[in-house]
């Protein structure tokens, strides 16, 4: 079976490890991990498009934190993982028949994994990571990946015969696909896991808006929670003070290696700060590019100018690429407000809505129906005329009598949308401009 | 979503009937416990004879349909042309339209039978509305159909004419997709195939279709044609009518022999062979709604006088459970062929009806559709 | 208390039926033949069409019928979609609302019959040598489905027939109508339901006075098994009868009626957003839109003139019909409340605007 498997990591896996066909990699921290990596092939990347001599200094590896003072991270969840980690791995005298659970969960960029890996190496434990077998042809899937998963995490309890540190936790990051599909072999995979193995696990997952792969709600259930006694920690986004320390950290790091790095000026920095999103790896990223020193170019006030247009046009891009679920519903909300709240120009004796209105209805045409239950559920309490009301009822009965009506083709919903939201904003005579909650539609859960 | 929304509505109002109507659950207990306790009751009962005829299960409409194209009754300029074709001269490929029941289906039936003699059933592709007729079905089946070859000579040796016929049905439900696929069709099978569409609006066949094929309009038919054949079928199946409830027969029927035949069966049926057929059944079977309720229904809109009282009316006409649709047509023509109404009234009450129509169609609350005319019919008394 | 009264005396053969006996004995004569049509029966609620199904049935197939088991079939949808639906059989007919699985009702119409037609009678000494199949709440089917029983109507002739049961017939296509023999089954009059009721009352040992009996008549609407049901709920509720007792009216009534109020009393943007709330809460109930609207129209009417219910009725009928089409109601519903509202308002300081 080996013989066929590449393994990039196979030289320096103990005997042990012959048997099991997963990667069995014991990482040191922050040197692996695969957001590092990806990172670090960015970097590489982006140096041998440009003419320039390749720097010999690591950004990327001097970037990251190596000292519990250097996260980005709220201090207090910092503790609370130490606390974790201290009462489950480094006590003794708890010698549980269940290996303990651990679901730490934030959005992308909270510093999930960097925070992990930096508390157990300063507290010399070693861990362990399960990595998806996607070198392994596409014979694999469904069961032979799950039992694998399984044998990774009920082996995990011996140790590598190299390994010098005594104490060591397993890591999930990259839950595999099957799992995903299927929540309830991860259930059983839980629960044989729950007594097999006697290392901490520790799974990390990312938040994410869409349900369909948000899998902290997906794969543990709170009645899962509950059974094998799971411990949660949610970080926040890094908050934008946290951020911008890191930020003056890395100034300081480049500050001496003025031959291949410049110092973006403050305003560049600024919109790297706006832009975001509480994401710490994306914004590193968008601090590395704009401190690369193209091809030795000393930008003048013209250039600088240029390049922070379009920097920030750029990092504006990066940040709806990444943040997508973000902005959308952001953008939900600014919406709704807009349509309800409709503000207008005079235009000679006549008026205009200030608003694109074709903008706002192409950024809802993805789920009109949706967007129309919510103008319905919140518009009355911005309308503050009765026949202006009468009208705006109007409006949207004949919009949902057109949206329910389509037949697999979509062209009734944008004329449909269109009708709600001109409609609402045109007819909002007298409006009433005080702040409302705004509520999501009411469903209907008809089973009496 | 919209999908599941359906599903819920249609659990309540399923929901909604048991809490309110036949409680359905009880109904079943009940019927199960006596349903126990008729055990020995039941097993003497159903060994009793069978007495059922297998002729009978054919539909009169299907019986009587005429066997040649110079049955037809009326509509001359279709069965000239095709008894031209029959005698030798190429078909074309046809599209027959006009009301339902005035025999377009029958006569390219007959017209095959007559073409192709007793293979006509290998001859023939009929496709209705019903059947699946998406442009896959269209390209597949009519395709496989068309390849077929057909030869010139007959088993028994007779030559009859070298191609098929695909009969397509109510082809103005079909779908403006389907009926462009289908264009493509008809041109490259033209060597082996003629189409035959069959519609009752033609408006609703596009363009490209309509000007493929020569056009022939199917008129309603004449009451004395219905009358005729009506009691040829009489004498046939000994069915006891005179002649006073065969003229209403055709009377509702309005020009729809498939209609008036089926009404007919119906009738004989629902009386029993030996008993005479009365005006009253056929008032029964038709549906039609008696006069003195339409007219009881315009004084009260004429008086408008006690408050409520057009609102109670409407209530007690829908507890007889008449169709609104049908008052709706027997009111049309009351109100057409008033002389109580001025043409400015009849426009109005004309529109009025022509969207309460709609709306129930679409599903509309009788009660309120209705009530919505009444109100209407009470303006238009109120401008006299 | 097991069995209600509206069950308990069910006549069980059409000649035992209490009204309509002249259409009891023409469905007898219709048995008595050996074909028997497709049937199409139709009538408002609680008018006995379910009794006559099943005593017709009892007529064709004897008492056999009458033993009901409850099955859930499944069917999968082109989709893949798997469905389960509830049915009611004995060996002779099977019984089906297939409006119960919304818009996939085509597929269990087709599938149901081709599966009952396709399985011969397994009894072969059974009188009849086809099935039945006892479709609900026809009214209630797509388009789509009805035309997809049209054409299997006509193909499965041979070994099964289908009775049809409906509210109404406006709603079912003419080109079923017209493969069908239809039967009316308008409800009993008031003097037939008092009549009824009586002599329930006297199989249960209750006295029943004429003038109660007429007013439990008056809020059945002419619906007889309502008016059983309610006779009884009075029966539990205090007995004997008392001469001011009040009959038990729906809790949904009162409530949609109080909702008509607050709308007649106060036309404000406030009062419509309390208004939605108790149409959601109807809704939540699971009380049918169509009969919230028709309840609230009934009782907004109450209060309107001539000329302004004219007005108020072409409204509501337009807003019905556009509930009818989607499924959203609570829009339909809200914006008619606020029309009315505002014509109310404006009929209270002084004639409408033309243009509304």
């Amino acid at each position: 079976m080996e013989t066929n498997k590449k393994w990039k990591h196979f030289d320096f896996g103990p005997l042990k490890s012959n048997v099991s066909k997963e990667k069995l990699s014991n990482v040191s921290p922050k040197k692996n991990s695969p957001e590092l990596h990806k990172a670090n092939t960015k970097v590489l990347n982006k140096k041998s498009c440009s003419t320039y001599k390749i720097p010999t200094f690591d950004f990327h590896e001097n970037l990251t934190p190596k000292s519990i003072s250097e996260l980005a991270v709220h201090p207090k969840k910092i503790q609370e993982v130490v606390d974790w980690i201290e009462k489950y791995v480094h006590s003794p005298e708890q010698n549980l028949k269940k290996s303990p659970f651990l679901v730490i969960s934030g959005p992308t960029g909270s510093g999930k994994t960097v925070t992990l890996n930096i508390i157990c190496k300063s507290m010399g434990i070693s861990v362990s990571e399960w990595v998806n077998p996607i070198d392994q042809d596409y014979e694999i899937k469904g069961q032979n990946q799950i039992s694998q998963f399984m044998e990774f995490l009920g082996d995990s309890k011996w140790n590598s015969l190299f390994d010098s540190y005594v104490k060591k936790i397993t890591l999930v990051k990259d839950f595999p696909n099957a799992v995903i599909h299927r929540p309830e072999q991860f259930f059983d995979v839980l629960e044989e896991c729950s007594y097999k193995t006697d290392s901490p696990i520790v799974f990390i997952c990312t938040d994410s808006n869409s349900n369909s792969i948000n899998l902290v709600r997906m794969l543990f259930p709170d009645e899962i929670m509950a059974k094998y006694s799971i411990a949660h920690i949610s970080f926040n986004a890094c908050a934008s003070s946290l951020m911008k320390n890191a930020i003056k950290r890395a100034m300081e790091l480049i500050k001496d290696r003025k031959d291949c790095f410049k110092q973006p000026s403050a305003s560049t920095i600024e919109a790297i700060l706006a832009s975001s999103m509480g994401d710490i790896r994306n914004t590193m990223n968008q601090f590395y590019l704009a401190s690369l020193k193209e091809a030795g170019e000393i930008p003048t006030i013209q250039s600088l100018k240029e390049s922070k247009g379009s920097k920030r046009k750029k990092v504006d891009k990066n940040s709806k690429l990444k943040g997508m679920s973000k902005d959308e519903s952001l953008g939900l909300f600014h919406g709704l407000g807009r349509v309800l709240c409709p503000k207008r120009e005079q235009v000679g004796a006549s008026w205009r809505l200030s608003h694109n209105v074709g903008k706002l209805v192409d950024e809802f045409a993805i789920q009109p129906s949706m967007f129309v239950s919510f103008l319905f559920e919140n518009y009355l309490k911005y309308f503050g005329d009765l026949k202006d009301a009468c009208h705006a009822s109007e409006i949207l009965s004949i919009c949902t009598g057109l949206l329910d009506r389509w037949t697999g083709d979509q062209e009734a919903l944008i004329p449909a949308l269109w009708t709600a939201v001109l409609g609402l904003m045109v007819f909002n005579d007298h409006k009433v401009s005080r702040w409302n909650q705004i509520r999501g539609p009411v469903k209907f859960n008809k089973s009496c | 979503m919209i999908f599941f929304f359906l599903v819920l509505a249609g659990l309540c109002s399923g929901l909604w009937k048991k809490r309110f109507g036949a409680n359905l659950s009880t109904n079943m207990q009940a019927f199960l416990k006596t349903g126990k306790l008729d055990k020995t009751q039941q097993k003497s009962v159903a060994g009793s004879s069978k007495t059922q005829k297998k002729s009978e299960l054919v539909p009169w409409v299907e019986k009587y349909r005429p066997k040649t194209v110079a049955d037809v009754v009326e509509q001359s300029e279709a069965v000239s042309v095709l008894e031209q074709c029959i005698s030798g001269a190429d078909l074309p490929n046809l599209l027959f339209y006009g009301p339902p029941g005035t025999g377009k289906t029958s006569t390219i039936l007959a017209a095959a039978r007559q073409l192709f003699g007793d293979i006509y059933k290998e001859r023939i592709l009929e496709l209705n509305a019903s059947d699946e007729r998406g442009i896959q079905v269209i390209r597949d089946k009519v395709k496989t159909f068309a390849h077929l070859t057909a030869s010139g000579t007959r088993q028994d040796g007779k030559p009859c004419p070298p191609f098929k016929i695909v009969i397509l049905d109510e082809a103005d439900s079909m779908t403006h997709a389907a009926q462009s696929a289908l264009r493509r069709t008809m041109e490259k099978e033209t060597k082996t195939t003629r189409f035959c569409l069959i519609c009752n609006y033609v408006s609703r066949i596009i363009e490209p279709l309509t000007s493929r094929c020569t056009k022939f309009r199917f008129k309603p038919l004449n009451e004395s044609m219905i009358l005729e054949r009506l009691s040829l079928i009489c004498k046939e199946e000994e069915v006891n009518c005179d002649d006073e409830t065969l003229n209403l027969l055709v009377e509702t029927s309005g020009g729809d022999m498939r209609r008036a035949i089926t009404c007919l069966q119906s009738c004989a049926k629902l009386k029993g062979r030996c008993q005479k057929i009365d005006a009253n059944t056929v008032l029964e079977v038709t549906g039609v709604v008696p006069d003195k309720w339409l007219k009881e229904f315009l004084d009260t809109c004429k008086s408008h006088a006690e408050y409520g009282k057009l609102e109670n009316f409407i209530k007690k006409l829908m507890l007889e459970a008449y169709a609104a649709s049908q008052i709706l047509v027997q009111l049309n023509e009351m109100v057409v062929a008033s002389d109580e109404f001025n043409d400015k009234q009849k426009a109005l009450i004309g529109e009025k009806l022509g969207v309460v129509s709609y709306r129930l169609q679409d599903g509309g609350s009788e009660y309120i559709q209705l009530l919505d005319l009444g109100n209407t019919l009470c303006k238009a008394y109120s401008l006299a | 208390m097991s069995v209600l009264w509206a069950d308990k005396y069910r006549p069980k053969e059409l000649s035992a039926l209490d009204y309509h006996k002249e259409q009891a004995t023409n469905l007898k004569d219709l048995t008595k033949e050996g074909d028997f049509p497709h049937l199409l029966v139709y009538g408002p609620l609680g008018a006995g069409k379910k009794t006559r199904i099943m005593c017709l049935l009892r007529e064709l197939y004897g008492p056999g019928v009458e033993r009901l088991k409850m099955e859930t079939m499944s069917f999968t949808t082109p989709s893949n979609k798997k469905l389960e639906i509830t049915t009611v059989s004995s060996i002779y007919h099977i019984e089906v609302n297939p409006s119960d699985v919304g818009i996939y009702d085509r597929v269990v119409v087709m599938d149901l019959i081709k599966h009952v037609a396709q399985t011969q009678q397994l009894n072969v000494n059974a009188q009849r040598e086809f099935k039945v199949i006892v479709l609900t709440d026809v009214d209630d089917l797509t388009k789509e489905a009805q035309h997809a029983l049209r054409r299997t109507m006509e193909k499965y002739i041979s070994n099964c027939r289908i009775i049809l049961c409906a509210t109404t017939i406006s709603r079912v296509i003419p080109a079923i109508r017209s493969r069908c023999l239809c039967i009316r089954v308008p409800a009993p009059t008031e003097d037939t339901i008092i009549n009824i009721l009586q002599s329930v009352c006297k199989k249960e040992d209750v006295n029943l006075p004429m003038t109660f009996a007429k007013k439990i008549v008056e809020v059945s609407d002419r619906n007889l098994r309502r008016a059983l049901l309610i006779c009884e709920a009075c029966k539990v509720e205090k007995y004997p009868f008392e001469e001011g007792q009040k009959v038990p009216e729906p809790d949904w009534q009162i409530f949609i009626r109080k909702t008509a109020d607050k709308i007649l009393q106060s036309p404000s943007i406030e009062s419509l957003s309390q208004v939605r709330q108790n149409f959601y809460e109807l809704l939540i109930n699971g009380i049918p839109s169509e009969i919230i609207f028709k309840t609230l129209l009934e009782g907004l009417l109450t209060k309107c003139d001539t000329g302004m219910k004219i007005k108020v009725v072409e409204e509501a009928a337009k807003y019905e019909h556009r509930m009818a089409q989607g499924n959203k109601a609570i829009f339909h519903l809200e914006a008619f409340a606020a029309k009315f509202m505002y014509l109310y308002e404006s009929m209270l300081l002084g004639g409408f605007d033309e243009d509304m």
